[in-house]
């Protein structure tokens, strides 16, 4: 809970010192509130954020071609080496280097696609380190916190019951999420199959959704104290009735990263492969969590689920027949837990198999 | 004829025939997500179907920032000009 409070305490300074919602202002809140988050780790993270803006401003002044294009994407690919490099600890020293974990990551590469694209021409210094700053940026892209800083953030909107009422939800939300993650630690081991099941497909998915969704509304509710428009990031991802509906609802500014950077991409064909496309995304949606079997094999599995889904699924209308909502509904629901539920099975069964192949096994 | 048709005349067909929908749901209002049939996925095959409908290649930036009929529009009329 240290961060929200650190977060709420930056946006409650923001509302009540005006000076604060100016471009220089929120350079020092968000360093701040960087500071009371990350402690010294926000000194790499400025260092870096130096780096990032000003190799992307450089770019920047190539004049627009395939030369301008082409430092871009070696940027970008340089950003993901480094990312990949630093979480699967191939250099030890790279982890103080240019990406610090996840969400810096995609947070930069966020950027770098906006320049990179022509969205976002120019940036001042204090307005990216002040977005850089604050926790919800995955939220807020850079173009829009721009626009907000420089045409919305001079009045502060005024907190209304809403406000409270939404706080509150988030608060129960959290208290809920901690019981359900409590139960299914206490529940009996793995032996009985009806206890293993209620944990998989309910106390843990919802657990973590409730968890993540009220992170999330505190930091819209942040947001919203310091006058800035964070837009919602879950929209009650378990009442989808399909798997693309699912990804519209889940974790909705990151989707929208990957969705705009990977899955609007030719990859230099000259038609779109929903296909392929899809497989990238989910695979470097997964590598995004961690460069690990477990997540490698989450992002396999729901883009396999995803292309299937494009093959068979987005040719019916599920929206007009009750029967077929419904159907896609429990699909929808058992495919995304199975998601999170099957990659360790998995990875068990291919270290048995490896093992006896091998001539050995783990037992 | 096709041709003779004005711009967002065209583009709101194009739309339909892409979605698989009426060219009345295609208001002039209408933003992505605000049909079910205008997500992701039926957005690229609206982009391939407008590029061929007017012969031109939008960029990844572009498909991206096409979020609505009315951005759809001014893409295409700019890109028509130049």
């Amino acid at each position: 809970m240290w961060p929200v409070m650190v977060t709420f305490t930056g946006c409650i300074m923001c509302r009540f010192f005006s000076p604060l919602r100016k471009p220089m202002g929120l350079m020092l809140v968000g360093f701040s509130i960087s500071l009371g988050i990350y402690g010294f780790g926000s000194i790499w993270l400025y260092a870096n954020a130096f780096v990032i803006y000003f190799s992307v401003m450089g770019l920047n002044k190539i004049p627009a071609g395939m030369f301008r294009d082409m430092a871009f994407q070696v940027f970008m690919a340089s950003m993901t080496g480094f990312f990949i490099a630093s979480s699967i600890g191939l250099i030890p020293f790279l982890e103080y280097l240019p990406i610090l974990g996840m969400i810096q990551f995609l947070v930069y590469l966020i950027f770098v696609w906006e320049c990179s694209t022509g969205r976002l021409e120019s940036i001042s210094l204090p307005i990216f380190l002040g977005w850089v700053g604050f926790p919800f940026q995955i939220m807020v892209w850079p173009s829009d916190f721009k626009y907000q800083v420089e045409n919305e953030l001079s009045v502060a909107s005024p907190i209304n019951i809403y406000f409270f009422q939404d706080l509150f939800i988030r608060i129960f939300m959290m208290s809920v999420s901690q019981i359900f993650s409590s139960v299914g630690t206490s529940l009996p081991p793995n032996e009985n199959i009806y206890f293993k099941l209620l944990h998989l497909y309910l106390l843990a998915p919802w657990g973590w959704y409730l968890q993540a969704a009220a992170l999330a509304g505190m930091m819209r509710d942040a947001g919203a104290l310091a006058g800035i428009s964070v837009p919602e990031n879950f929209k009650s991802p378990f009442l989808a009735t399909n798997i693309s509906d699912f990804w519209s609802r889940w974790n909705i500014g990151a989707t929208r990263a990957f969705r705009d950077i990977l899955f609007f991409n030719r990859f230099g064909l000259s038609f779109y492969n929903p296909y392929l496309n899809t497989m990238i995304v989910f695979l470097a949606m997964g590598a995004w969590h961690a460069v690990n079997p477990y997540w490698l094999l989450f992002g396999f599995i729901h883009g396999i689920g995803f292309c299937i889904y494009i093959a068979l699924g987005a040719r019916l209308d599920w929206s007009n027949h009750w029967k077929l909502r419904l159907l896609g509904w429990c699909l929808t629901y058992l495919f995304v837990c199975t998601c999170w539920a099957l990659p360790p099975q998995l990875i068990r069964i291919s270290r048995n198999l490896l093992g006896n192949i091998g001539g050995f096994s783990n037992e | 004829m096709n041709d003779m048709a004005s711009v967002p005349e065209r583009i709101r067909r194009v739309m339909a025939k892409a979605l698989r929908v009426n060219e009345s749901s295609i208001t002039d209002s209408l933003r992505i997500n605000g049909i079910p049939a205008w997500n992701s996925l039926g957005h690229m095959s609206l982009v391939v179907s407008l590029e061929k409908e007017f012969g031109i290649r939008i960029s990844g930036a572009k498909v991206a920032s096409l979020t609505s009929f009315e951005a759809i529009v001014r893409e295409i009329t700019s890109l028509n000009k130049s």
